[in-house]
């Protein structure tokens, strides 16, 4: 009797398991189902990038000024760009949930029956949805542009689970700052404060090697290095010695944030 | 056992049980100043109030968005906030703000709702097509929601919050921003969610005429606190069956109750047709001229006045009337 009883809690579990599984793919669909009907804004945040690659990578390969081992700096800053458009589209999430709670859109979610760590968790990984779209015009472009990287199509189908990674936690990041701060100006203005440092205190235009002791800290706490190191090896090194590292720093955070996020979640609705 | 069953609430009649709920916001404002009241299952309840006198705060906390700072609170028989897993399975909500994703297509909402509430597959789609149908928007289906009226909006709304079929179903301001056509096609709905499902509905709305056709029993609120109860038949009733008014030249007699509004004399009275000529003679006998004369029914509002002390827009604060007009606007 005892036995059975724990059986059947334990179907339970699994049972609740599998439903919030299902509501972090329902929440996933609703964004995949948003960018279906309108896809302008990734093509026009795809030029900024490019943009990024075209002049600023283009000045620094002609001198030579950043010793990238043997590759050119376009090469080397490729997956770089890539990270970065990544991270600009995911930090918006934040901005998106503040809005969905002035709409009504995220109080019908929350009065649903389902968890506050899957609504979390299905937000970061839409911002994932967004950035695949985002990445695959950008890496068009970078082939097109005509920067040599790697030859073998594995590498650049293994690119989209790293980029959902990338999304969902710098989505995580952005959702923490919203449920700090609530308001859609103050999130906005946060939105843009934390762009610019991550990118540039990371590995995605120099390599750590480069830098002062006191930013090589800074850059190992920095969920975009690791992001980068991946993409960087899968693009163009083929160097996977630290993957393992990478993906579960990467893990830890996106796990970490979106416990704290869910707990948050409740403040911003107040 | 025993305890058991009274604690489940099997056979209770009552949906909701609110006892002395407190809630101070983080920003230090008290939106509810201790609330007491019961809704009853199958019963269309209306939270009746200007803008800011905590409504929206009761629905949130109703609906487990928020947390009381104090008090009990009973949703089917299911407790806040140890309950609130189950609590959110069997209920509806509408939020007053837009909630549909103006992206997607009419359908979609729905199938997304569907899915949240646990229905997959076939079974998802069932209720979309039979929702959607029941509603009058089945033509509409495949249109993005953004090129839908506001009353199609709502009643998409109303769609989305009963895939589940919940046995009570919240509603904020059903109506607000919407012009008279969609405001009845509205009342329409919600009349025909009840018949179809039996839920008990509780709408907050500020005004009095959807508070009067639409509600079985309403709560007039002011500023915090829950002023009285009852039908609105009842609610008229205790105000008198209406008034007399009249317009005079000249100096006015001493008369009891009467009392002065916009230039005219307002007179209350039980039975105004007839009890008029008795007054018109009176104040002439006096020398004063009456100029004209006619008679007020008595509506909710006077019974709102009544109670809450005030006319309901002098009560609503600047910030309100903003959002309404931005919510409007958003609808167009």
């Amino acid at each position: 009797m005892v036995c059975h009883q724990k059986d059947q809690a334990r179907g339970e579990e699994a049972g609740m398991m599998i439903s919030e599984v299902r509501n972090i793919f329902t929440i996933v669909e609703m964004e995949a189902r948003r960018l279906r009907h309108d896809y302008t804004d990734i093509i026009v945040r795809s030029l900024q990038p490019i943009l990024w690659l075209l002049v600023f990578g283009n000045v620094f390969s002609r001198y030579r000024v950043i010793p990238t081992g043997g590759y050119t700096y376009m090469q080397f800053v490729a997956p770089g760009i890539l990270a970065q458009s990544v991270l600009f589209i995911a930090i918006f999430f934040g901005i998106m949930l503040v809005w969905d709670r002035d709409s009504g859109n995220l109080s019908k979610i929350l009065v649903a029956p389902v968890s506050r760590f899957s609504i979390i968790m299905g937000k970061c990984l839409s911002a994932g949805v967004r950035a695949i779209a985002q990445a695959v015009v950008v890496l068009v472009l970078i082939l097109i542009i005509g920067v040599p990287l790697t030859t073998n199509p594995i590498y650049y189908l293994l690119v989209i689970p790293v980029v959902v990674l990338i999304a969902a936690v710098s989505a995580g990041i952005s959702i923490l700052f919203a449920s700090l701060f609530r308001t859609r100006e103050r999130v906005m203005g946060i939105g843009q404060l934390l762009t610019m440092p991550l990118f540039f205190t990371s590995n995605a235009l120099y390599p750590i090697e480069m830098m002062p002791d006191w930013l090589r800290y800074i850059a190992w706490g920095n969920p975009l290095t690791y992001g980068v190191d991946i993409l960087r090896a899968l693009m163009l090194t083929g160097d996977f010695s630290h993957i393992l590292v990478d993906l579960g720093v990467l893990l830890g955070y996106l796990i970490v944030l979106t416990s704290v996020c869910s707990i948050l979640l409740k403040r911003i609705m107040e | 056992m025993e305890t058991r069953e009274r604690g489940s609430g099997a056979g209770s009649d009552v949906a909701v049980r609110i006892t002395n709920l407190k809630k101070r916001y983080s920003n230090g404002v008290m939106a509810v100043k201790g609330v007491s009241f019961e809704i009853k299952k199958g019963e269309i309840f209306g939270l009746l109030g200007p803008n800011g006198a905590g409504k929206t705060t009761i629905i949130k906390i109703l609906t487990t968005l928020l947390s009381p700072t104090e008090g009990d609170v009973t949703v089917l028989s299911y407790k806040r906030p140890h309950d609130d897993v189950m609590i959110r399975k069997v209920i509806g909500y509408v939020p007053q703000d837009v909630s549909s994703d103006a992206a997607l297509t009419g359908y979609e909402n729905l199938l997304i709702s569907a899915k949240l509430y646990g229905k997959t597959g076939k079974d998802a789609r069932g209720v979309c097509e039979r929702v959607l149908k029941g509603l009058g928007l089945w033509e509409a289906r495949n249109r993005i929601v953004k090129t839908y009226s506001g009353g199609m909006i709502r009643k998409l709304e109303i769609g989305q919050a009963m895939v589940h079929e919940p046995k009570l179903m919240f509603l904020d301001e059903p109506t607000i921003g919407l012009d008279p056509v969609a405001r009845k096609q509205v009342w329409e709905s919600i009349r025909k969610l009840r018949e179809l499902t039996g839920a008990t509905i509780v709408i907050t709305t500020h005004y009095m005429e959807e508070a009067d056709t639409l509600c079985d029993r309403v709560a007039i609120m002011s500023i915090g606190t829950i002023s009285t109860i009852g039908s609105p038949k009842e609610l008229k009733a205790s105000v008198g069956r209406g008034s007399i008014v009249l317009t005079v030249r000249g100096n006015l007699p001493e008369i009891p109750g009467a009392y002065f509004e916009n230039g005219t004399v307002m007179i209350p009275a039980d039975d105004p047709e007839r009890e008029i000529p008795g007054y018109i003679r009176m104040i002439e006998s006096h020398g004063c001229e009456v100029l004209s004369a006619r008679i007020k029914e008595t509506t909710l509002e006077d019974a709102f006045v009544k109670y809450a002390g005030s006319r309901i827009e002098e009560m609503d604060q600047w910030s309100a009337t903003r959002k309404i007009r931005r919510v409007a606007r958003r609808l167009e």
